[in-house]
């Protein structure tokens, strides 16, 4: 690992230890998020994504991932990852990068210039929407939407498209936002899952039932097996995809990490929470903080069913090519890539 | 406590042939074979391939040169074998030599021995086969009674060995017997042999399986003289190196590619726009193969580096087992007519096969129970 990577990422971890000694896991007034928040902010964490000489952090893919990961393996939902991301597009698009939240939010429809954009619950604490259609961005105020009275938790929006501060066309399409920011929550996911696995293993060796530890009966060692058999495998396709899209194109591999994160965060939450037993699914414990935010994260951004239609049309449309010789292709080029780019 | 490990692979392997060359020798070798004969792959042995890949210097590559091998990277070795694996190429006659006998023999054999057996093995003319399961021993593999004792400076064995498979083909077997005995722990006194099959008092039984396929056998050892080079090793440290050697077959592509012929004959026979269940299957099968594939190249580069993933392999070969199960199943479930050309009957004469030989996926070379074991002794449970 860079010394670069390794100083963000010792950052990152006092800072998330902080704030969740501040209670950012509990439900938040207005006042602690912006508290919590401008912590964040004061050490740059949202221009990760964009270069040193525009003020930036300068990271890639590969310091993104293990933070969108720490997100997850501390349990912290501040819409942290989301404004990397938004700032990164922002920037590329040839954007100033306004002061505020950012929520990036997808246009559900459009009728003249009102568009109505669904993206769960994080509008009520955005100033500025990263609208993006599917050829189209515009960047809009917050204040001025109307929130539709029929949502719930301000799920949806509707905002005029003439009080945007800056649009443009989108070349590279929405769907291209909608991959990096399903990897991002696969990210988020693998963290969940490791943190579940901590726990549970934690767990399972304190608590003694039937005069032993529940770790040394065989049917725990196996459960807890499979656990982190299931954190393994978020956690090594989110980290392949990272490696993937600092190398190039990554839409394949973007989609293929966040089906197995999203697979992955089901069968993790199950199992730790019956290893856990009642204790588990009380509102004091912590596992909830990881097994339900892991499963909110698998219904963003693409659940199985979106990702294995796009992921098998994706196999079937490279047909007659065999699936064998386009995947190893893919996964050379990365490493070539990655070489090339090293040497 | 330590939470398993999978970093990315950071290097192509440096020298390895182009993919495009080993494939079209491949194709032009596998021709012949019908898909259900592909998709037995190292199930299947065939002499003649193995000395053909031999001829093309593909078997031993990481042995040094003086004992017919190339020097080369393991990730070579990888890239070859899991070509070898995604084409169905019937590689079982010389697989055990490639996979573990050969480097057993490297770290364990003498000179003598090496210089007589590698470079054979290496032109895939020699073939090696494994014994370790007893008819009382199975996943307590510890348990094993046949025994060695002292004739001179040589070793007279008796007992048997089962599940060995392809043992009918090959000419010598590795096999752990005790030669020691000791009360308190049954690890002791183990130790590695190098058996030739053709020696008076060795007799082989084939035992057929539940597809029709007769490739593990029963093998009979009844005061058979082994002389006394042919000991690997150290006498009495069987038991540390044959969990080295397990070592070396849990993580390969060979544990998530045993059902890859069906998924790509299944491509070839879906219609242009299958249902959505069809669809989406193909997606969860090219996610899964991609995320295990990225899990076993990581474990792979960490052996290259000499480290020692006991426990990131045991969980590629437990969820590589899953998958290389779920793909019959999966496509048995969602077979649809209406989409599927299969007028020669070949998809589902694979996918036939499959469903009988799938069972032996989380058998073979460990059980999951077993593998799963080892997962929670890595995890600090036991």
């Amino acid at each position: 690992m860079s010394e670069h990577r390794a100083m963000l990422l010792d950052m990152v971890d006092k800072l998330f230890t902080k704030l969740v000694e501040n209670g950012v896991r509990d439900n938040l007034s207005a006042e602690d998020f912006s508290r919590h928040w401008r912590a964040i902010e004061g050490l740059g964490l949202t221009r990760l994504l964009i270069p040193e000489q525009a003020g930036g952090f300068d990271g890639n893919w590969e310091d993104a991932g293990p933070v969108f990961k720490a997100l997850g393996s501390y349990g912290i939902t501040l819409p942290l990852g989301e404004n990397i991301l938004a700032q990164h597009w922002l920037h590329r698009l040839g954007q100033d990068i306004p002061e505020g939240i950012i929520q990036p939010a997808f246009a559900e429809s459009r009728t003249g210039d009102v568009l109505v954009l669904r993206n769960g619950a994080g509008f009520a604490k955005a100033q500025w929407i990263f609208a993006l259609e599917p050829d189209r961005w515009s960047l809009l105020p917050t204040g001025n939407a109307d929130r539709s009275p029929s949502a719930k938790s301000g799920a949806v929006l509707r905002c005029n498209i003439s009080t945007s501060v800056a649009n443009g066309p989108l070349e590279t399409g929405d769907r291209a936002f909608f991959s990096e920011a399903a990897l991002m929550r696969a990210c988020q996911i693998a963290g969940a899952t490791e943190t579940m696995l901590r726990i549970t293993l934690g767990h399972a060796l304190d608590r003694t039932q039937f005069g032993r530890p529940l770790a040394r009966f065989q049917a725990i060692q196996h459960q807890l097996a499979m656990l982190a058999e299931e954190n393994a495998a978020a956690s090594c396709a989110t980290a392949s995809a990272c490696q993937a899209a600092l190398a190039g194109d990554a839409q394949f591999e973007m989609a293929a990490a966040k089906f197995r994160a999203n697979r992955a965060a089901t069968l993790a939450a199950d199992i730790a929470h019956q290893v856990h037993g009642a204790i588990g699914f009380t509102r004091e414990y912590s596992l909830r903080h990881f097994s339900q935010q892991a499963q909110a994260w698998a219904r963003e951004f693409g659940n199985e069913r979106h990702w294995a239609l796009w992921l098998g049309r994706f196999a079937l449309e490279a047909r007659p090519d065999p699936l064998w010789n386009w995947l190893t292709a893919r996964s050379d080029d990365v490493l070539a890539r990655e070489q090339r780019g090293q040497s | 406590m330590m939470i398993p490990d999978f970093p990315p692979i950071r290097v192509l392997p440096e020298g390895a042939p182009e993919r495009e060359n080993i494939r079209a020798f491949l194709d032009e070798q596998l021709d012949p074979f019908s898909p259900a004969e592909r998709a037995r792959s190292w199930s299947a042995c065939d002499a003649r391939f193995s000395e053909e890949l031999g001829k093309q210097g593909l078997i031993g590559l990481t042995w040094p040169e003086k004992f017919g091998g190339k020097a080369a990277s393991h990730l070579v070795r990888y890239r070859i074998v899991e070509e070898l694996l995604a084409a169905g190429a019937p590689v079982a006659a010389h697989w055990f030599a490639d996979r573990q006998s050969g480097t057993m023999l490297l770290r364990y054999a003498s000179e003598r021995q090496k210089a007589r057996l590698l470079p054979r093995m290496a032109a895939g003319e020699l073939y090696f086969c494994i014994g370790m399961s007893e008819p009382d021993s199975g996943s307590d593999l510890a348990a094993l009674r046949t025994e060695a004792r002292r004739d001179g400076e040589d070793w007279r064995v008796t007992g048997s060995k089962i599940w060995t498979s392809h043992a009918q083909h090959a000419h010598y077997m590795i096999a752990l017997v005790r030669t020691g005995s000791d009360e308190s722990d049954r690890r002791t006194g183990l130790s590695q042999l190098i058996i030739d099959l053709s020696s008076p008092g060795v007799t082989i039984r084939p035992i057929e399986d539940q597809t029709g396929d007769a490739h593990f056998c029963e093998i009979f050892l009844d005061d058979v003289l082994v002389p006394a080079d042919m000991l690997l090793g150290e006498p009495g440290n069987g038991w540390a190196q044959v969990n080295a050697e397990l070592a070396l077959e849990r993580s390969g592509p060979e544990r998530f590619l045993s059902s890859h012929v069906l998924i790509e004959e299944a491509l070839k026979a879906l219609s242009e726009n299958p249902s959505e269940t069809l669809t989406a299957l193909v997606g969860h099968w090219t996610a899964e193969l991609w995320t295990l594939r990225q899990m076993s190249l990581a474990v792979a580069g960490t052996l290259e580096r000499g480290g020692d993933p006991m426990v990131e392999a045991s969980i590629v070969k437990d969820l590589g087992a899953q998958f290389e199960q779920s793909v019959p199943r999966d496509l048995q479930a969602a077979w649809d007519q209406a989409d599927i050309a299969d007028e020669s009957g070949e998809l589902d004469e694979t996918l036939t096969y499959l469903v009988g030989a799938s069972p032996s996926f989380s058998l073979r070379g460990g059980t999951r129970e077993i593998l799963r074991g080892i997962i929670a002794r890595g995890l600090g449970l036991r």
